[in-house]
């Protein structure tokens, strides 16, 4: 794990002082050293945090001759059987690194090297030869790679800010990034929040000429057609996925020359994986949880289950509201996002605590929801189609009662929610029939937005997306659909960034996802859907998979989707400074973002009732107020360079050392 | 699905009438399973009228849709 950036300019060497900035304002990714790679075109620089061949990975890096040079943040897990197969046709390595095998790859194979690769990464790739820069992300996105253009000049990095440290960048938020995280709970790639900057996709790969920029992809999630799929013996394919999830986390375990870690959540997901780790660990085994201080989202009963099943060593840190609302301007800093629930901030406290703690990897249970359906929106679906056959069937509209038992305990509530459920588009033949009901509550917050930055068309996210929608999609099962939507929207524009990597980096720890693995991800993509969720059971391939392995009342229990305390009393409470400063009528109105009165309002219902019990729809209002003005406080108008030197020793390669 | 791919449904109905859930709960999950498995629409009186309560009635619908 670690920190790129760099720029590229046909004709025209980078100003050192840029590249030098840039490696500053990442150095939380890479402490442990920099370098930098500068020639008449191209500069690549690096921040490294060291895992693997901690002498011999600096980077940038280039093999024999010198022609192609790679800057890498990330791990490549086959590594070892890919050089394996490299030595065999005629490569030499000086030294056991990951980085070196990208280098070779890319000589023997050019960007189909990607398909090769099961990893997760964000890389650069100049070739001299063709004079071409390859920008690369892995299949899922779990790690950041962003460009933007500064004039004639193109500048990449692993975050914003280092893209920020270019004054020729343009820093304004982008209304259209707006309208998609206030639809989506995230901006999808390849937009992001900021105007002009785009992220390049998971699953593809960018290419930098000097006469443009091109995008091809090399991966992308697909599904059987719905009643052909390959296996339909749900104890063979529960054994099937044994094996992958066990051989993905063994190797996510052995390639790393520091000590592995694991996050116990309390769920079967995190359960699952720390106890594989456990069973490969030769000593003894870290665990890591996060607990609140509210016993509404607490899930430490659970988590100390499973360490006293495993014997880890296992720690925690408790988070109150007051907590999460003093590290939210931190978090922001971090995660260069607004967000709509608090719950990312509690995962950058839980990665302070792995690196106080001495450690730098995590392996975690990310991925299995949305891989083997774990969430509700899924079943939900399945209720809502099962309701959509016969309309006038009490019987069908009662099954929302099987999801949501509480239903029957509060009769009172149970006619408006019901109602709420099914009154949705429930149009079967709609592809994105599963997200309408998310999208639509989170949608009522663009009324806050001003005329100005408001996107007219309140569907016009959603069409978007929904015609990046592969044709085949039409005849997978419904649940497939679903899945491909979740993954092209929460998984990599929230999940992996703004509660994974962004809250991971903060605090220079590499999390590793072994459900975020290409053969994991393909085995369980051929599994017919109704084994996936069976009946309305979630993730019912892996509970059956791993029923050995896993304690009976983490099994058993319901699913508990992680959640945090919202913050908003907390906030209001305190009253710290930025909040006067980014909420303030002044801000607000300067800013032209929020429409003042609203926000006011907000504000003074918030403060009237003290942030408590407020309902769903304004505490993600108030979170999406703070969090967008911190956004453009920190980023646009009140925006900092980093001043951080970049991390020492600094290496320096390249034809063009020094200010032409 | 597949003719000869149909017998490993009656499996999961198994499995799901072994789930250890509320006779309603099960009813329910059994009834959108054989939905989601056959493409078929149970009729109103078969959600109703106990059925899927017993594993009579649920072995007589596998039969139905050609799993047993």
């Amino acid at each position: 794990m670690c920190g790129i950036c760099g720029c590229y300019e046909a004709s025209e060497p980078a100003d050192p002082e840029l590249i030098q900035r840039m490696l500053g304002a990442l150095r939380h990714r890479g402490p442990d050293g920099s370098g930098y790679y500068r020639d008449e075109s191209v500069t690549l620089g690096h921040t490294r945090l060291a895992i693997i061949d901690a002498a011999g990975g600096v980077q940038p890096m280039t093999g024999e001759d010198g022609r192609v040079w790679v800057a890498f943040n990330g791990e490549i897990f086959n590594y070892v059987e890919i050089r394996t197969e490299l030595i065999s046709r005629g490569h030499a390595f000086r030294t056991r690194s990951d980085t070196e095998v990208i280098v070779h790859a890319w000589e023997e194979w050019g960007a189909e090297c990607f398909r090769r690769f099961n990893g997760q990464w964000a890389l650069a790739i100049w070739d001299r030869r063709t004079r071409e820069l390859t920008l690369c992300r892995d299949r899922y996105g779990i790690h950041p790679l962003f460009y933007a253009f500064a004039g004639r000049r193109l500048v990449f990095g692993s975050e914003v800010k280092a893209l920020f440290c270019d004054d020729a960048v343009a820093r304004r938020l982008d209304p259209v990034g707006l309208d998609e995280l206030l639809t989506f709970w995230a901006v999808v790639p390849p937009r992001t929040l900021f105007d002009g900057v785009r992220q390049v996709e998971p699953g593809t790969f960018v290419t930098v000429t000097g006469s443009g920029v091109s995008t091809r992809s090399y991966w992308s999630p697909t599904f059987p057609q719905r009643g052909r799929e390959q296996s339909q013996d749900i104890v063979e394919n529960a054994e099937r996925l044994r094996d992958a999830v066990i051989a993905s986390t063994r190797l996510r375990f052995r390639r790393s020359d520091v000590p592995v870690g694991a996050y116990l959540s309390g769920g079967i997901d995190s359960a699952v994986t720390a106890a594989l780790v456990a069973r490969f660990a030769a000593n003894d085994v870290q665990t890591y949880s996060l607990r609140f201080a509210d016993p509404e989202y607490d899930e430490g009963e659970y988590q100390r289950t499973m360490s006293d099943v495993l014997h880890t060593s296992h720690h925690e840190v408790v988070v109150g509201e007051r907590d999460i609302a003093d590290a939210l301007p931190d978090a922001i800093w971090h995660a260069e996002s607004g967000l709509l629930r608090s719950a990312a901030v509690p995962m950058f406290l839980l990665s302070e605590l792995v690196h106080r703690s001495g450690h730098r990897v995590v392996v975690t249970g990310e991925g299995a929801d949305e891989v083997l359906a774990g969430y509700d929106l899924f079943r939900e679906d399945k209720v809502r189609r099962f309701a959509a056959r016969n309309a006038a069937s009490a019987t069908r509209a009662g099954a929302v009662e099987a999801l949501y038992p509480w239903l029957q305990r509060s009769p009172a509530l149970a006619p408006a929610f019901a109602q709420s459920f099914f009154a949705l588009r429930a149009d079967p033949l709609d592809p994105a029939m599963s997200h309408r009901p998310r999208w639509g509550s989170t949608a009522v917050l663009k009324t806050m937005l001003q005329d100005g930055v408001r996107i007219a068309d309140g569907d016009a996210a959603a069409d978007a997306l929904i015609a990046r929608m592969p044709s085949e999609a039409a005849r997978w099962d419904p649940l497939s659909r679903a899945q491909w939507l979740e993954i092209r929207t929460l998984l990599a524009g929230y999940l992996l960034s703004s509660q994974g990597d962004r809250m991971l980096m903060a605090h220079s720890v590499e999390g590793r996802f072994p459900f975020l693995d290409p053969d994991v991800f393909d085995l369980a993509a051929t599994f017919p859907a109704r084994q996936k969720i069976l009946g309305l059971d979630e993730k019912h391939l892996l509970k059956r998979a791993f029923s050995d392995l896993v304690p009976t009342d983490i099994l058993r229990r319901p699913k508990q989707p992680y959640r945090a305390p919202d913050a908003a009393g907390s906030l209001l409470e305190s009253e710290p400074d930025w909040l006067h400063v980014v909420a303030s009528s002044a801000t607000v109105e300067s800013d032209g973002i929020f429409t003042p009165d609203v926000v006011a309002r907000l504000l003074e219902k918030c403060r009237r009732t003290a942030g408590k019990g407020l309902g769903n729809t304004d505490s993600m209002r108030l979170m999406a107020v703070v969090t967008i003005q911190l956004v453009n406080e920190l980023f646009v108008t009140n925006w900092r360079r980093p001043s951080a030197e970049p991390p020492q020793p600094m290496a320096v390669f390249g034809n063009h050392r020094s200010k032409d | 699905m597949a003719q000869g791919d149909r017998g490993f449904v009656a499996g999961e109905i198994d499995r799901l009438w072994q789930s250890g859930e509320s006779t309603q709960s099960r009813a329910l999950a059994i009834a959108i399973h054989i939905e989601d498995a056959f493409d078929v629409v149970l009729p109103e009186a078969t959600l109703t009228d106990g059925t899927l309560h017993t594993r009579t009635g649920i072995d007589a619908l596998l039969v139905r849709y050609g799993a047993r």
